[in-house]
């Protein structure tokens, strides 16, 4: 039974590996609810979304949205924005909430529902992949 | 003991919330529940309180008070367990169910600068657990310095031990590389020997150009740890055995993007013991020391990581002379994420528990599959083909005449966190 798993499991193996698709071209905004922050560097948007920052400049709370791991955008603003991988955020973020010693962002189920959170929560920041028309929200200039 | 715990009638998700997070301080009291009914009543409170997670947090929005920085999480395990040989978690000979693994939690920042977290903890692997709902973590972190910079500060209560790379979430199936921990490092049966501490930790977090320097520190004590080497190593004797202390230090390096980190660890206990068991130790002394190497390097579809371990361990015992003795751990291990919601596991693991001869080498080759649904619900199947014994758990191996030294474990999980 067991040399019958192990089989299985190679041929799955197998099965399930090949090329992945190619996606569509897109773009990502990252946006926050608030008129102080113009730009951010890549450093500080790393330091957020990996919630290591705590506060905005003034000392207000930051507040970080986030859509689902396998949501295209959220791939997309992982890999192009911050430059990491999104499995790694996904095991810092486990990390930190099972051992107590940080949090994780909050994670929304679609655009809409993220356009929502960011405008209802000062001091909130997230990202979307069109660019935000409600006026209390600001799209962030990114510095390389 | 299950009479402690009471669920809290949830009149609103705010009660809920505030329940759920002076929970940790009401079991702290109460010492320990029983298996089941202390299981049960943790499991219904995970239930009641996963899908109340999100409506919390939506009727918070734009709530500025300390209550608004509260987060919880939980997490739900159930495993499966087939040997062709020998015993893994209860009698996997013939399939075990015997491997549970429930948690709860609850973080918040009452004032800037400090946060107060708790989680309970519900565990059956075997005969290796206490099958009771216990203090997992519980404590108080105070930060005198957080900015983009660099984060320092004082932790004091039960702490989670800064050991390798999976201590301080093990029992979290997602955060694991595969179903089963490297058991070289990571034992399995002795998990709580080296897991947390009632103890006081500094940390401290610096982010230098395109790097990020890690340091985290405990010094404490752990009842734990002689409750599990007597249920675990000695099953059916008398043993008590005392924690004198314990202390553990962790530096890691990384790249800021975390695409390669390394780590070592040291580490040291002491536990004073007294046993009926017909070995020539009756009453003496025991110390152990840890060096732990860690390595990992990370691309987008591939997790190439390395741990190295020695153990040295001094005992005593009345009118015998001491005995030193050095173990040695390591394992490789590659994880291939070929689809955005598959990987896969490949893994060589190795323990010597005499580095200097040989004998008694216990080999792992393990091979595995997860799939990760959605950011709650994951499944993971594997296979071990293992040579060797000398990290089976003699409680659940009472006959050791019995014992195979070639043996194959399937292990399949299915978990839920939120």
């Amino acid at each position: 039974m067991l040399r019958l798993a192990c089989h299985l499991l190679l041929a799955l193996l197998l099965f399930l590996a090949g090329p992945g698709r190619a996606e569509e071209e897109r773009y990502v905004f990252v946006v926050v609810n608030r008129d102080s922050v113009d730009a951010l560097d890549q450093k500080a948007l790393r330091a957020i979304f990996s919630m290591r920052l705590q506060n905005w400049e003034d000392g207000s709370k930051v507040r970080v949205f986030v859509l689902p791991d396998n949501d295209a955008t959220h791939r997309q603003f992982v890999r192009e924005i911050l430059r990491m991988y999104p499995h790694q955020l996904r095991r810092s973020w486990d990390r930190a909430i099972y051992s107590g010693m940080g949090e994780a962002p909050e994670v929304v189920s679609s655009e809409e529902e993220m356009t929502r959170r960011l405008l209802n929560n000062p001091g909130a920041i997230g990202y979307l992949s069109e660019d935000p028309r409600d006026e209390r929200l600001y799209t962030v200039a990114i510095n390389q | 003991m299950s009479g402690c715990i009471r669920l809290p009638l949830i009149s609103n998700v705010r009660d809920a919330k505030v329940r759920l997070l002076h929970l940790g301080a009401a079991v702290g009291n109460c010492l320990r529940f029983s298996a089941p009914a202390g299981s049960v009543g943790l499991l219904a409170l995970f239930i009641a309180a996963a899908p109340l997670a999100e409506e919390a947090e939506e009727r918070e929005d734009g709530a500025q008070s300390w209550l608004s920085s509260a987060q919880y999480h939980g997490f739900l395990s159930q495993g499966y367990i087939k040997t062709d040989h020998n015993r893994f978690f209860g009698d996997s000979e013939k399939g075990s169910f015997e491997f549970t693994e429930l948690g709860i939690n609850g973080t918040l920042n009452p004032v800037s600068n400090l946060r107060v977290s708790a989680q309970l903890n519900y565990r059956r692997a075997g005969e290796n657990s206490p099958e009771e709902i216990s203090l997992d973590y519980g404590f108080v972190d105070y930060r005198f310095a957080d900015d983009s910079e660099r984060r320092m500060g004082l932790r004091l209560g039960r702490i989670k031990n800064p050991y390798g790379f999976y201590n301080e979430t093990r029992d979290v199936a997602a955060t694991r590389p595969s179903v089963l921990l490297p058991q070289s490092i990571y034992s399995d049966p002795l998990r709580d020997v080296w897991h947390s501490a009632d103890s006081i930790g500094a940390y401290y977090y610096g982010f230098p150009a395109g790097l990020e320097f890690r340091f985290d520190s405990i010094y404490g004590r752990s009842d734990a740890i002689g409750e599990t080497v007597a249920r675990v190593r000695l099953p059916g004797y008398d043993a008590d055995l005392d924690s004198r202390y314990i202390g553990l230090a962790r530096m890691s390096v990384g790249s800021d993007v975390g695409s390669w980190k390394l780590a070592y660890t040291f580490g040291k206990t002491a536990l004073d013991f007294s046993t009926s068991a017909p070995i020539h130790l009756q009453r003496g002394e025991v110390r152990e020391a840890i060096n732990l190497l860690s390595g990992e390097y990370l691309l987008e579809q591939w997790i190439f990581t390395a741990e190295y371990q020695q153990l040295e361990t001094w005992s005593r015992a009345e009118r015998v002379p001491a005995v030193l003795g050095t173990s040695e751990s390591w394992y490789l291990q590659s994880a291939w994420l070929f689809r955005p919601k598959w990987r896969a596991l490949l893994r060589f693991d190795q323990y010597r528990p005499d580095r200097d001869t040989g004998d008694l080498r216990t080999r792992d080759l393990s091979l595995g599959l997860r799939y990760d649904y959605d950011n709650h619900w994951m499944a993971a199947v594997e296979y071990h083909r293992v040579e060797g014994i000398t990290w089976l758990s003699p409680a659940d191996n009472m006959d050791v005449a019995e014992l195979e030294n070639d043996w194959q474990l399937l292990a399949a999980m299915v978990s839920y966190r939120f």
